[in-house]
């Protein structure tokens, strides 16, 4: 976020002032659209989940209460729209064949520098199941017992699937590399 | 973490791309959800005067129901009991059908209006067990008389209460768009002045950092706000998740990287400080926020 969110800013926001409204849309839109286009498969998704995600944040602002920092209250609402939408296309039944082999010996590669735009290419090709892990376990940094709340999965499970993840990534990786 | 993980995290936590403009249907959505609270209003609204009419219709009943049962008494000392039973309730099946058209709470009223009543004719019934038929004409004229009166009244207080419910919704609706049109022009007016970006004295404040490396090599371990003056001082540390890491009111106790809940060391990443200060010649807090970024 380029800007700084002023508490008037916020005050206006849940007064339901319009301009309010579109200047916290304005600061945080980058951001909020690259939350959402990280859990999606294309930016079509990613596009209704943004609009889902701003009309539930005005709505629901009042409950923020100065609860910390309203960008990282806001980055929840999203992921939390990005899960529902995930969980309404089923990924739970997804089945995965990646080989367990990308598992091991992985941090001995020489993966030092990734852009964003070849990490974006690669979650696009990912299932859906492991995209989320991966973004929820690495980039938003919840812990696996909350993932498991999320996602209503067990924490084994979780454990598993951002191991089965990463192994995934890799071989994405590598095909892209070669 | 794994070093996948950490390459990750570095580079999307700050991923922000261009974004479509959405804000049309954005807006869309709000006003679409603040419709749906005003019709909720205006049905409770509605509904509640539904009931008063309801109890209004059940004071104007019963009273009538007695004052035939005396009238008749007196005049006459003779009632053909069944017909009175008969009038009264049919003009209350009357007066339920142009009830029942509303919500199901106003069936529950009229349930007991018409159980008041039918008690009421019972001890009509058996108080005039021994009376004859003779005046059956005036009985039912005054009954008549009474329907009707009964039912007038009951439309006569539908229709103000109608035309209560309009004027409401009617006032609603201008009050907002007096409200609307008064922020518009309140916004309009300070638009040009505020850009709604943090404010405040922040001449005492020397360094306000926004990376910390909190490795122990001797420099940067500790998260320091540089800053002169100040008769007030409050730094919240969050970290990505929302969650309060660090939190101090002496500018000498300072985050040394490390969770103040669990004593953990926190990772690399984005981190959130909440800055509130006053200096010795203000009169209000200013508040001040800052991304932190933590390298270890």
């Amino acid at each position: 976020m380029s800007q700084n969110i002023s508490q008037e800013l916020i005050d206006k926001c849940i007064q339901g002032q319009a301009k309010a409204q579109k200047q916290l849309y304005e600061f945080t839109v980058r951001q909020m659209y690259g939350i959402c286009l990280r859990y999606c498969k294309n930016p079509e998704d990613a596009k209704d989940i943004m609009q889902e995600g701003y009309i539930r944040v005005f709505s629901k602002i009042k409950q923020f209460e100065g609860k910390g920092v309203l960008e990282a209250w806001m980055r929840r609402i999203f992921v939390n729209c990005a899960l529902e939408n995930i969980r309404v296309n089923k990924f739970n039944t997804e089945t995965s064949d990646i080989a367990e082999e990308y598992d091991l010996g992985f941090d001995n590669l020489t993966i030092d520098k990734m852009s964003q735009k070849e990490i974006m290419e690669i979650f696009q090709k990912l299932a859906n199941g492991y995209r989320t892990v991966l973004n929820l376990f690495a980039i938003e940094g919840y812990s696996h017992a909350e993932i498991a709340e999320m996602l209503g999965i067990s924490e084994g499970t979780s454990k598993s699937q951002l191991a089965r993840a990463r192994g995934a990534f890799l071989k994405e990786y590598n095909k892209l590399k070669n | 973490m794994n070093k996948l993980d950490n390459i990750l995290k570095q580079q999307m936590e700050t991923f922000a791309p261009d974004a479509p403009n959405i804000w049309a249907g954005i807006e869309q959505g709000i006003q679409a959800n603040a419709a749906a609270q005003t019709t909720i209003i205006t049905k409770t609204i509605g509904s509640k005067l539904v009931i008063t009419i309801a109890k209004i219709a059940a004071f104007v009943v019963i009273p009538a129901s007695v004052v035939v049962y005396f009238i008749s008494n007196e005049k006459n000392n003779i009632i053909e009991s069944p017909k009175v039973e008969n009038s009264i309730l049919s003009s209350n099946s009357n007066t339920e059908d142009i009830k029942t058209v509303e919500t199901p709470k106003i069936a529950s009223v009229n349930a007991e209006n018409k159980a008041i009543k039918i008690n009421e004719n019972k001890r009509a019934i058996s108080n005039n067990n021994s009376t004859s038929n003779t005046s059956e004409k005036t009985v039912n004229e005054f009954v008549n008389i009474n329907k009707t009166n009964t039912l007038e009244q009951i439309k006569k207080a539908k229709n103000e209460n109608v035309m209560i419910v309009s004027n409401e919704s009617n006032k609603d609706i201008s009050n907002e768009d007096i409200a609307e049109n008064k922020e518009v022009e309140m916004i309009e007016e300070n638009e040009s002045k505020e850009d709604f970006s943090n404010s405040g004295n922040e001449a005492g404040i020397r360094i306000f950092p926004n990376v910390f490396t909190p490795n122990n090599d001797g420099i940067d371990d500790k998260y320091v706000i540089d800053l002169e003056g100040e008769k007030f001082y409050n730094l919240k540390i969050y970290n990505y998740n929302n969650e309060l890491v660090f939190e101090s009111n002496d500018k000498n106790n300072n985050w040394d990287g490390t969770n103040y809940k669990t004593g953990q060391a926190c990772n690399s990443g984005t981190y959130y400080g909440i800055f509130q200060f006053k200096f010795y010649n203000e009169e209000k807090n200013s508040t001040r926020m800052t991304k932190i970024k933590v390298i270890r």
